[in-house]
Order: C-alpha cells, then structure tokens, then sequence
C-alpha cells in the first residue's frame, strides 16, 4: 500500500497523467510456481502501468518473470504457473475477474500480444490468408469475402510484397521476418488499444530487427496503439520506449522515463545492465561490475539481486526494499534510497 | 613467405541438397590472421561465416581453395597427418549444452584433449594442468566434478573454453561463443577471452553477429554477405567509416543504448537472395541504394581504400579516392 501511495505521489508530482491517460494497471501482481522448496514466487509484487499510445519497455534478462507477467495479462497463464494475487486493470475493469467468454473479446480485439517465436505461433496448417482473416471473422462479424479482402489489405500494410501469392501461403514457405511480419498484421487487425510484444525479434537477423520494428513503430502511430515492448535489449528500449520497467528475478527493481533511467540510473543492477552493454559507437572498458552469478534465488524475500550487488549491505540479506521516487516518475527499489 | 598464423585462399564450399539443388555457403573467401590477432568475421545469418570456420578446423570438407595453418597446407592433409596440428588450432562452440558431452564431468571433458595428445605423462601431470586452466577461465575446483547440466550457462562456456585451451592452442576459432548468455553474463566471458588472449598469446578468429562484441574484442574485422567478403579493415575503420552500402546497413540497424543518441537508420529492402541460385554479379546488388547495371553483371574485386581497409564495391571505392 505504502508503494501504491508512492506511486501515486510521484504521479502527481510530475503531473503529466491522469485516470484517463491510464490503459494498463498491474497492481501487486504475484505469480509462483512449483519448485522443490515448495511455490516461489516467479513475479513478485510486481506493479506498473501502461498509459494510451505510450511505449514501455520491459526490461529484463532470462527468469526475472517478463513473459510470465505478459502471459499473465492476457489471461493466458497455464498450470503450473499460479496467479497468487494482485489485480490487472485495463480500462478500469478488472481482467481478473472477467470470465472466459468475456476474455476472449478482449484478446485480439481491446489487447494483443505477438509471441517470442512466430513461426511456432502460426497454425502450420492453415493458409496465412485464413489465419488474418480470422480476427476479422471472429472479432468483427465480418463475411469470409469481407474478411479475406481485409486481410490482403493487412498482408499490404505490413510490407509484404505479392500480398495476394501470399495469402495462399502456408507458414513453413515463409522466412522467419515475414512469419513475424504477419503475426503483426493478425494482431493489429482488429485496432486493439494495447500491443504486448514480447521479444519481437527474437531469433531474426538485425537488418531484419529493423525492418520489424520500424513495422510496429508505424502501426502503432497509424492505429494509436499502446505498447508494452518486452525486451533484454537496452538499445532496443533506448529507441523505441518513452518509459521503461526494469525486471529481476521476478522483482520490479526501477521504473521511470527512458531519459531518466539511462542518465540516472538507481539502481545498482540498472547500472550493471547499462554497463554489460556494449557499444557499436564507441570501445568501451569491459571490466564486469558486481558477480557474475546466474543461478536466481526466487526463494529470498529481501532484496534478490543482494547475491550479485556490488553495493550490498546488511539490510539488503534481511528485509525487501520499499519503492522510492528518487524524482518526479522515477522510482527505485533499493535499500540505497532507504528514507531515514 | 609470411608471418600469417593463418592464411585461407579462395575458399569455397558447397552443399550438395540433391542432384538439381547445390547451396554455395562460401564463394571465394581470402583471409590472414596474424600470431596473436583478433578477427572477427561477421554477417547475418547464411552469409557463410560458420562454414568458414568450420572449413578451418576441417569440421567440414572444402570444395575449393586452400587453407594454410602455420605455413603448412590443410587442405591436402589426411586426418593423421593434421592431428599433431589439431592441438594448435582449436574451437570454441555457440551452444555449450549441445557440445559439451552430457555424459563427462568437467574434469573427464578436459582429460580428453590432453591424453589424445600425450601432453601430460602421469596423473599429477594431468591434474595440475587441469586445475591450472580451471583457474584460468575463473572456474572453481569444486565444480570439476559436475556434469554440464549441473551447470549454469556461463559456467558450460568457460568449461568449453577452458577444453580449446587446455592444449595451449596457437590459434582459437570461437563461434558465437557469447550468443546464448545473458547481457551481465556475457561481458564476464568477452572480459575473460580478452585476458586470455593477452596473457596467452593466441589468435583469435571470432564469429559473430554480435557487432558491438566483436569492436570491443577484436583489431581487425571481416563482414561478410552471401558467401563472400564484402568489406574488411582495421576495426575503428569499419565501424566509424564503413564503405559498402551492406556495412553501412548492418552498423546502423543495431540500436545505440543511448536516447540521447539519434542516428539516420538505413532500413534495407527484403531479405537476401536464395543460396542455391546465387546472381551473377554483386549479390547485394537486388538491395542496394547505389546499384547501377554493371553491378548486376559482374562480380566486384575487393579494393583496396589503404590501411588494410578493402571494400568489394567500386562505387564505395570510388566515393573514397
């Protein structure tokens, strides 16, 4: 509650949003799964919001729960994955409490999400001209004819040449940039209000990564999407995100605008990050910073990066760290920030 | 004639798919690798960069060309007659879960290199050169006896490092050694490979599409597009004055983790052509801005712009002189 209040303060505080800015509210969000110990908790506490037409990144490296918070957002989270508490808000309603029937207006048409691994997201036996007509037909009401019209229409937008050879193609005759670029057309057809991507371009060569995301920049403007962009990739966030929610081991360790996070930095695995990145611009020092540890300790209810941080203390092995705006919109879970 | 560790001329390979489908994966490539230089050979996927190095530790046939390793020519060489060189030239995988054995410990992994080429006599020989690379890839003793699947992901890459080097290897060819780690992993591994190479005194050819790796890691850099070299040269030459349109391309699709940095992105049109029917001239030609129609005829020479900065284009060649 303490964290909700600071997050409300700070809101206020840097004044540039209101109730009805806001798209997606994640509150208090945890999710466990089972693991020898018993459950842990995968997500934990985890909150954010996503505000109309803002891009926010979701940063993080492999386990700290980016996905499994995406999945739980769509409603999509399978046994053994467990939602244990927290709300998600999506236009002021409750997506927890919606039933099935309800949730399936909701995906494709108000909330989309393009998957990892487009390929395997694809059905392999239908033809990719169906598969975008679909939404249409489901969503929409729409005719066969009518739909399939509006999926070439799609297939157009998206960039694919010979739109019309294509719409009888199946998925394995397409290159992993042109899989990825038609599960962009499926997902937008329908105008959702929110995008998830969840790393978009995972796999694909970076001429193509450009190619894709310049795609969804574009989309996103023409439809007045907002996004929520999860990613490892800090250039990536860099580019295309206004503001950023950096994740570890299931824990939110720093939020803010992308401004401020990159030129401040609270926390100390935001720097650690910061620094792992190298540049194409310029040689960098490569001396790591804190340890290299990979194995997560999702059982510690203090602070889970303690293990690796370069600036432990004794508090950080003992009590989980409270949420502090360290200015206006940016806010920093760490001991460091600890109000006296 | 020369002082190159390594020396590859005109190589070429091919994949038979079946009798009417041939994949040309490398089409002419020439390289030299100097004692204790770092290159790195980057492009996308399919430009032939993994087969190349495979040709080079004859994981794979070539069906043309010649590679010389410390002057002697590989390529005509049986598999006995190239074994006492094995030790001297040795690789290191991208995916270390699949190229580690599941079935060896770590101590077992590093045993075998040294007792296939009789580099230890006895077992305090053996274990003091175990523990001592151990050491040296900042590996602890107490993990000798674990299987790769009890370890994480950085700790299965340095055991595959620590295996090529266990043999003090004049020459190390590390394919994506670093792709399969996360970010505040992978630069423990490049600031480990850096020391080592230091400390070592070894070559290093680095594959990779990682470009921001191989600028902090290597001296002098290779891209390659469809097989062939398209440009190469000293590394602050090609990555903050790349010629060819491709290089250009490449460099500017990798997004800067910096916001306050904006650069003029070049996106390009379409994807590669088919390996299996290459064109007949310049194989970027289908995407390139600068593409007259000589281009699409005749194949480009790679010119040499000075200080070992060659590009395989005669606009971008011309631009410069």
């Amino acid at each position: 509650m303490a964290a909700r209040a600071v997050d409300q303060l700070a809101r206020r505080v840097s004044g540039h949003t209101s109730d009805a800015d806001e798209l997606l509210r994640v509150e208090h969000l945890s999710i466990s799964f089972p693991a020898r110990e018993g459950r842990v908790a995968v997500v934990d506490d985890v909150s954010f919001d996503v505000r109309r037409e803002e891009t926010v990144g979701l940063v993080g490296e492999s386990g700290s729960g980016k996905t499994v918070t995406a999945l739980a957002i769509m409603r999509l989270s399978r046994s053994p994955a467990l939602v244990e508490k927290g709300q998600i808000w999506f236009e002021g309603e409750d997506l927890q409490a919606k039933t099935e029937r309800l949730m399936c207006q909701v995906r494709g048409r108000s909330i989309s999400m393009i998957p990892q691994t487009p390929r395997s997201s694809l059905n392999p036996l239908m033809r990719v001209g169906d598969q975008i007509a679909r939404p249409f037909q489901l969503h929409q009401g729409m005719g066969r004819r009518e739909a399939r019209q509006k999926a070439r229409e799609m297939l157009r937008q998206v960039g694919i040449s010979e739109a019309q050879r294509h719409m009888r193609s199946y998925p394995h005759q397409l290159s992993g940039g042109m899989s990825q670029r038609v599960l962009i057309a499926m997902m937008v057809a329908c105008e959702p209000k929110l995008l998830i991507a969840d790393e978009p371009t995972t796999g694909l060569d970076v001429t193509i990564q450009a190619q894709i995301f310049a795609l969804i920049k574009q989309v996103q403007q023409d439809r007045r999407m907002a996004v929520l962009l999860i990613t490892h990739d800090l250039g990536v966030i860099a580019e295309l995100c206004q503001r950023m929610v950096v994740m570890y081991a299931g824990h939110v360790m720093e939020t803010g605008t992308v401004g401020c996070v990159f030129e401040k930095p609270g926390h100390p695995y935001t720097r650690m990050l910061l620094h792992s990145m190298l540049r194409i611009d310029r040689t960098a020092d490569v001396t790591p910073v804190g340890r290299g540890i990979e194995d997560i300790a999702y059982t510690m209810t203090s602070c889970r990066f303690a293990p690796r941080c370069p600036s432990v203390m004794d508090i950080c092995w003992a009590q989980k760290p409270a949420i502090v705006a360290t200015e206006p919109g940016h806010q920093v879970m760490c001991h460091l920030y600890r109000q006296e | 004639m020369d002082s190159s560790i390594l020396r590859i001329d005109g190589l070429h390979k091919q994949f038979r798919l079946d009798r009417a489908t041939t994949v040309h994966a490398v089409n002419g490539v020439d390289l030299d690798l100097a004692p204790r230089e770092a290159v790195g050979l980057v492009g996308e996927s399919g430009c032939g960069k993994s087969t190349t190095a495979r040709c080079i530790v004859r994981l794979e046939q070539v069906t043309q060309g010649k590679i010389f390793f410390l002057d002697q020519e590989i390529t005509a060489m049986s598999q006995r007659e190239f074994r006492p060189l094995r030790r001297s030239i040795q690789m290191v995988f991208q995916d270390p879960i699949m190229s580690l054995n599941p079935r060896l410990s770590v101590r077992q992994t590093l045993r075998e290199p040294l007792l296939v080429h009789h580099l230890a006599s006895g077992h305090e020989e053996m274990n003091a050169r175990i523990e001592e690379i151990m050491s040296l890839v900042n590996l602890e003793p107490s993990l000798l006896n674990r299987n790769p699947r009890q370890l994480s992901g950085g700790q299965r890459q340095r055991v595959g490092i620590a295996r090529a080097l266990v043999t003090r290897p004049k020459m190390v060819v590390l394919d994506e050694p670093t792709s399969s780690l996360d970010m505040s992993i992978r630069i423990h591994v490049i600031d480990l490979l850096i020391r080592l190479q230091q400390q070592l005194g070894m070559a290093y050819l680095f594959i990779s599409h990682d470009l921001s790796t191989v600028r902090n890691l290597c001296q002098r850099v290779l891209v390659m597009y469809l097989g062939r070299v398209v440009e190469m040269g000293p590394v602050e030459a090609i990555f903050d004055r790349p010629l060819h349109y491709y290089t250009q391309a490449l460099l500017s699709a990798i997004p800067i983790p910096d916001p306050k940095t904006r650069r003029q992105r070049i996106i390009l049109k379409g994807e590669p052509p088919s390996l299996t029917r290459l064109p007949p001239g310049c194989g970027f030609a289908d995407r390139c801005e600068f593409a007259a129609g000589s281009c699409k005829q005749e194949q480009p020479a790679l010119y040499d712009v000075g200080n070992g900065h060659q590009v395989a284009c005669r606009h971008a060649a011309g631009l410069r002189s």
